[in-house]
């Protein structure tokens, strides 16, 4: 039974051998996707960034002239809404960044489609485009902020 | 309950304050569905899913109106309509709806 004595060991070497490089892949794998969900999320927020500051610019061409532009108008609540699912698609596992980020997002829309947003006779309204502006990049550094907590 | 389903029910783009701004206003919207809600003491749900957006002008118009305009509080307002809004990104609806009617003041035009 000498044969015995050698082979115990040697399965037992080449199973514990085995488990390491499972082990390895696994925690490999691990961060690997970890890695990747990262890179999503970074992307995610550039394109965030990237559609709040393409409303911002719509809204302070479009305030400061009189009567209504549903061109204009049209591009700003569509890129409002669809700024606001992303919004909700990156922040959606943290109700809490989610929260105050919708609160900043609405403040930005209140901004950019509040007042006679939408009136064919209304006024210009050029001191609107400062609460834009105030609001579009509050909204941006939020963002970045909620981001590095997830 | 009722269900007003605001896409299905008035139109898919809502937007503008007054009727002369268009099929889709606030004022026209108020008058046509919210109103008759209240008038009867009644609770109905708002279904916002399905429109293309909500410009914050038609909301506020729609809504923080039954308080500038049609004399109720903000507590009758807000307890005579329950919001449903699955939609991503329409959630944010609610809170805005509900910051635009609790703000708003009798008879003081245009608050958003």
């Amino acid at each position: 039974m000498d044969w015995v004595g050698g082979v115990v060991p040697a399965a037992v070497g080449a199973g514990s051998a085995l488990l390491t490089q499972f082990g390895e892949r696994l925690v490999g794998r691990f961060f690997e996707r970890r890695a990747r969900q990262e890179q999503l999320r970074d992307a995610d927020l550039i394109e965030l960034e990237k559609a709040i500051f393409e409303v911002r610019d719509l809204a302070t061409s479009y305030w400061p002239f009189p009567s209504g532009n549903p061109m204009l108008e049209g591009a700003i609540v569509g890129r409002m809404t669809f700024l606001s699912e992303l919004a909700e698609e990156l922040f959606a596992s943290k109700s809490e960044l989610l929260w105050n980020l919708q609160v900043a997002i609405n403040a930005f829309d209140t901004a950019c489609t509040g007042g006679e947003f939408g009136s064919p006779g209304r006024a210009a309204d050029p001191g609107r485009c400062r609460d834009v502006e105030i609001t579009a990049y509050r909204l941006v550094r939020l963002a970045k902020e909620s981001r590095r907590k997830l | 309950m009722q269900t007003i389903n605001i896409a299905r029910d008035y139109t898919r783009y809502p937007g503008g304050r007054y009727p002369e701004d268009g099929a889709g206003n606030g004022t026209t919207f108020r008058e046509k569905f919210l109103l008759p809600v209240l008038k009867q003491g009644d609770v109905a749900e708002i279904v916002l899913d399905g429109a293309a957006g909500y410009p914050s002008s038609f909301l506020d118009e729609a809504f923080a109106g039954l308080v500038r305009d049609e004399g109720y509080t903000p507590e009758q307002v807000l307890n005579s309509f329950r919001f449903v809004a699955t939609q991503p990104g329409f959630r944010r609806f609610i809170g805005l709806v509900e910051e635009f009617v609790r703000t708003a003041k009798p008879e003081s035009k245009g608050g958003a």
